[in-house]
């Protein structure tokens, strides 16, 4: 369960947000609407795209130009989906862009270690507390077919069903859920690899 | 004994919402379902620790009113910008072909007569590949094969050329397709992208993946 939404005062808190939002949109105070976005959404936001680059400045910078880019396009906001769901689709295509950018860039300058170098794998310990488990998780996502990695953020890090997650990708559902199916095995496998374990799949 | 279905059955059946009545019993797939439950319940903490730079919102405002003051300004310096990058983007092309001739692959969409590097097409448009001789070309709309093209292979679609091979299919029908283009190997296709793309990597074969919309 994403971390916003873990009680119904979190989901009433959003549906009176949302509302407040588009009661400035409707009065033409984008700057309002933008600051109440910001605060509503901008943590979440910089969570998705930390998950989807696994680097904090890539996150920060996909965070900045999500918002910049939902200032200029607040207008034509029709409300066909939730402004949720409008946000992480912004943010889930800023951060293939940013991604692919910073891959060429590392290709042709190999000026920066692997991103995998900043885990902290070195306690070979079994027992886990989450927040570790969830740094070598980052780590073997970064791993996954990009296809793949978005599946899994959507439904399990960003909590939206498979079918909110199929109307962001423009894949259906049903291959959304094949995907998750064949990657969670491979992010196990990759875990316990990470854990020097073997034998629990 | 060990059993292995639930990560090739039983997990199917979880991510489809259905009941899985074999893990009940089975103790070896009792325990890889709560290994994945453990999994999921660790997704939503990656990241839940950084927050970014705390004055994230003055930079998002500080780029907003950047954007609005003096548009005048701000536009002759875009236009002499993108006029200097428009030369050296030609400059590099003709260096390019000069030396290599067109690179392949190369994905093109066809509307009529007219080529373009375009990822979005209408239907009835052409897509066209040129790979090189030794290339696969797999292509897929929506996940499921539409044209596969083996190294050389004469058919329908598939024409080899001097150089390399051109791969032709028209875009009959709205939606997302997929090429894949990797150099030829001796795996199978098994079925719908995913599964194919599986097996590639599965066999280590390095693949190149391009996404055309037809609206």
């Amino acid at each position: 369960m994403a971390m916003w939404k873990t009680s119904d005062d979190a989901a009433e808190q959003t549906d009176h947000d949302d509302g407040e939002m588009r009661a400035a949109l409707h009065a033409n105070d984008a700057r309002r609407a933008l600051t109440l976005l910001m605060n509503r959404y901008g943590d979440e936001v910089y969570r998705f795209a930390y998950a989807m680059t696994h680097r904090d400045h890539l996150a920060e910078e996909v965070r900045q130009q999500v918002f910049v880019e939902v200032y200029r396009d607040l207008a034509s906001f029709a409300g066909r989906s939730s402004l949720r769901a409008w946000l992480l689709g912004i943010t889930r295509h800023r951060c293939l862009d940013a991604t692919k950018s910073h891959k060429r860039w590392t290709n042709r300058f190999k000026n920066e270690p692997p991103a995998d170098e900043e885990s902290d794998d070195h306690e070979p310990e079994r027992e886990l507390d989450r927040s570790r488990l969830a740094k070598i998780l980052a780590v073997c996502l970064a791993r996954l077919a990009p296809a793949a990695r978005d599946a899994v953020m959507l439904r399990y890090h960003q909590d939206l069903s498979y079918d909110e997650a199929s109307a962001i990708v423009g894949d259906n559902a049903g291959t959304l859920q094949q995907r998750v199916a064949r990657a969670l095995p491979a992010l196990r496998r990759c875990v316990d690899a990470r854990l020097h374990v073997g034998g629990s799949r | 004994m060990t059993c292995d279905r639930y990560w090739r059955e039983g997990i199917v059946l979880v991510e489809r919402g259905l009941e899985d009545p074999h893990r009940d019993g089975c103790a070896e797939c009792m325990r890889a379902h709560a290994s994945r439950q453990e999994l999921v319940e660790a997704l939503p903490l990656i990241g839940a620790s950084s927050t970014g730079d705390p004055r994230w919102q003055a930079n998002v405002w500080r780029r907003i009113d950047g954007q609005r003051a003096d548009p005048l300004w701000r536009w002759r310096w875009q236009l002499a910008g993108a006029l200097t990058v428009a030369c050296l983007v030609a400059l590099w092309i003709g260096l390019a072909r000069s030396r290599t001739g067109d690179a392949v692959p190369r994905v093109e969409v066809l509307a009529g007569a007219v080529a373009m590097r375009s990822r979005s097409a209408h239907v009835d448009d052409r897509l066209r590949v040129t790979v090189s001789e030794t290339s696969d070309v797999w292509i897929y709309r929506a996940g499921r094969p539409m044209l596969r093209c083996h190294a050389r292979q004469v058919s329908d679609g598939c024409t080899p050329e001097a150089e390399g091979m051109i791969v032709e299919l028209v875009l009959s029908t709205p939606g997302k397709y997929q090429v894949i283009v990797f150099e030829a190997s001796v795996v199978s296709p098994r079925g719908g992208l995913d599964e194919d793309t599986a097996s590639l990597e599965a066999a280590g074969t390095d693949y190149r993946e391009y996404g055309v919309m037809v609206r």
